[in-house]
């Protein structure tokens, strides 16, 4: 068996026309006269390079040089069957259309898949890995990047200093009587335009209450059972556990676009406007209702006061603008949301809140 | 005056073979969360340049994946580092910016040598000698001169970057020479720079002249903030229309210093006795350029295999070799020799630092 090739010997750029023999005895060899000097070299010392495209097919020798050929099967026919054999594949997936498409879709459900369930499962091993003053310092940064003037999230609050020491007092009443309080640090910001009524956990045990929240609240009670909410969501470091997921998606995103810029002045707007998975609004509900239990506090508190911001928010948005155009995006946006929501129907989470009997005798 | 031999340089790429390679590299990098893209790289070039032909013979690319990826992840790094330095402090990105500017001729030589020492034609690896200094002047000195001359020694600066990336390349261990003078880079700058004052007068009076008639009287509903005034919708379409002649002004001189400086570059490079005739045309790449920007966006991103093969196969139709060619001339080293250069670039830089 013998093939037409051109030679390169490695050391000028002169092309060889030669005819190459592939002896089959034990020990498979390739043979060949260049220049009236005989050459074997035993194939598994050569590098025989993966096939693409209708290119020629290489042979590297160990010296150099280098068997240019369109076919070389008769070398193929003598290696060991195993050769190569992911390039094969490639080769073969890289030509058959319906390979490609398989491809595709196996690449779009491992990435849905990923992002769904893979990040989640990362993130909770990175929380568990962090130490907390990593974390202390994460959430002061968020603040402080919230805070800034440009981004438009907060500014200062306006509230009367003996109207906060009020609340804040207020609230370590309450742990005083729940006993089981995790860690935390009340702030009080205006949430303006953009945020309106509501209150925040953030990362490093740092809990954010609007002066919007607290004038929609009718007593302190139901700003506390608000808080109680959160208080939830800090035991179970959700806000560090969600800001890591998000930078984790966002890596992935980064590392697929190309686009790394976004990813890190985008932090602090996708920490306030995400939204916790269900089972973390639940965890925190659970939370919520154990502690106003146990603390003596109504838990009814709780439900009128989500009632009542619920409308506050959505009374906000249509007000918001007039431009019809974006009021028809709003309405398609709203829409697509409920479909999509990550939180409970509200009428199913206030329930257990409305049920819930008094432990306390008085 | 006798005519010299020329031959051309045949690029047989195809659209259909290639959009498969690509379409896989595209999934398997995805896939493997990026890790995949350096094998990527390696066959995509591997395909271009065996594709691209002299006398039927190709040339090769010889990259170890393992060093694309660990360069990719070092650059990766690098912008993770920098677009969260921000929010450390806000004078670091400019810190870097400042490192990057510095490591950047560096860089260059790093890349240059990578890229050509794992370049072959005929079994003759390509490689790279420029050193480190003169990387400096090309790179550090003469960037920092064009801008204090306000953009005056511009051409000048291309023109010692030419110098200096094609004249110390070698083929084995022949050298490229490129004897283009300062003087006709000045030429082609000119020209582009009138060329694009023209297109700009062209394309700014009209607009002018038409905002003044029209605008005040029209009234286009755009998707803007609310209460926007007609003052801010005006302002939009001035954006718009800013945004589209800013892009157009820069593919035409990309275009035009692709072409003339391409042509110019290589028309005065010889290599022994071997010289060039390149041919591009300004307006072929403009259009190539233009219609590929579109095609690949009205196809979110499939054109990008096609756009890539016609951009080559025009490229190599525009270049010929001219004079006898005699491989036998062109030597290199023994594979030995080569073997100990790879193993002292093995020991700390065996790290693939450059774009694309
Ligand atoms: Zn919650």
């Amino acid at each position: 068996m013998s093939f037409a090739a051109h030679y390169f010997n490695g050391i000028n750029a002169q092309a060889k026309s030669v005819f190459v023999d592939v002896t089959t005895d034990s020990e498979p060899s390739l043979t060949f006269t260049v220049d009236g000097e005989a050459r074997s070299y035993p194939v598994h010392n050569l590098k025989i390079q993966a096939k693409l495209g209708k290119i020629k097919r290489i042979i590297e020798c160990p010296d150099g040089g280098r068997i240019e050929a369109h076919d070389i099967s008769e070398v193929e026919a003598v290696l060991p069957s195993k050769n190569g054999l992911f390039w094969t594949f490639i080769h073969y997936i890289e030509n058959h259309l319906a390979w490609v498409v398989t491809l595709f879709a196996v690449t779009v459900l491992t990435g849905g898949l990923f992002l769904q369930y893979g990040i989640p499962k990362l993130a909770e091993y990175v929380v568990r890995m962090t130490p907390a003053n990593m974390e202390d310092q994460l959430g002061e940064q968020i603040l402080n990047s919230l805070d800034h003037p440009q981004m438009g999230y907060f500014s200062a609050s306006k509230l009367q200093t003996i109207r906060q020491q009020q609340i804040t007092g207020a609230l370590n009443n309450f742990c005083q009587a729940f006993q089981d309080c995790p860690q935390h640090r009340l702030e009080f910001r205006v949430g303006g335009n953009l945020i309106g009524a509501n209150a925040f956990a953030l990362p490093g045990h740092i809990m954010v209450v609007t002066d919007e929240l607290v004038a929609l609240a009718k007593n302190n009670t139901e700003i506390i059972a608000v808080l109680a909410h959160e208080l939830g969501h800090v035991q179970q470091r959700h806000p560090f556990r969600q800001s890591l997921q998000s930078l984790l998606s966002g890596l992935v995103l980064a590392v697929i676009t190309g686009d790394v810029n976004s990813l890190a002045s985008g932090l602090g707007g996708v920490l306030i406007q995400m939204h916790y998975s269900q089972d973390h609004e639940t965890e925190a509900d659970i939370f919520a209702l154990n502690a106003l239990q146990k603390a003596c506090l109504p838990p009814k508190a709780f439900a009128e006061m989500l009632l009542r911001l619920q409308q506050s928010q959505a009374g906000n948005k249509k007000n918001q603008n007039n431009n019809p155009v974006l009021q028809q995006w709003e309405h398609v946006t709203d829409k697509l949301s409920k479909l999509f929501s990550t939180h409970p129907n509200t009428a199913l989470r206030i329930k257990p809140f409305l049920e819930a009997e008094s432990l306390c005798s008085h | 005056m006798n005519t010299a031999k020329t031959t051309p340089i045949n690029f047989n790429g195809s659209t259909s073979e290639y959009f498969g390679i690509w379409i896989v590299n595209v999934l398997l990098s995805l896939l493997t969360l990026g890790i995949y893209s350096a094998w990527a790289k390696v066959r995509k070039k591997k395909y271009f340049y065996n594709n691209t032909l002299i006398d039927n013979i190709g040339f090769d690319y010889h990259a170890n994946p393992i060093a694309i990826l660990k360069g990719r992840a070092i650059a990766f790094g690098f912008f993770i580092a920098y677009a969260f330095s921000q929010h450390l402090h806000p004078f670091l990105p400019l810190v870097f910016m400042i490192l990057f500017f510095i490591a950047l001729p560096w860089l260059v030589v790093r890349a240059s040598i990578f890229n050509a020492r794992n370049t072959s034609h005929r079994g003759l690896r390509f490689n790279f000698i420029g050193k480190i200094n003169e990387a400096v002047w090309t790179f550090f000195v003469m960037p920092i001169v064009s801008m204090l001359t306000l953009g005056l020694g511009v051409p000048f600066s291309s023109h010692q970057k030419s110098k200096f990336l094609v004249g110390k390349h070698t083929f084995g261990n022949t050298p490229f020479n490129m004897t283009a003078t300062v003087k006709q880079f000045y030429k082609e700058y000119m020209l582009c720079s009138a060329g694009i004052l023209a297109t700009l007068l062209c394309l700014l009076v009209p607009l002018f002249i038409l905002s003044k008639e029209f605008f005040p009287h029209v009234n286009i509903p755009l998707p803007s903030m609310p209460h926007a005034s007609e003052k801010d919708q005006f302002a939009a379409l001035i954006g718009i229309a800013v945004a589209f002649i800013y892009l157009l002004l820069f593919l035409i001189f990309s275009s035009y210093l692709q072409a003339r400086i391409g042509n110019l570059v290589w028309n005065s490079t010889t290599l022994n006795e071997l010289s060039f005739k390149s041919s591009l045309r300004v307006r072929d790449l403009l259009w190539i350029y233009i219609s590929n920007l579109l095609a690949i966006a009205f196809t979110f991103g499939l054109a990008t295999p096609w756009a890539q093969i016609r951009t080559a196969k025009y490229r190599a139709s525009k270049l010929q070799l001219v004079g006898n060619i005699d491989f036998e001339q062109f030597v290199g080293n023994k594979k030995a020799d080569l073997k100990a250069m790879g193993e002292e670039m093995a020991d700390m830089f065996d790290v693939d630092l450059s774009f694309g």
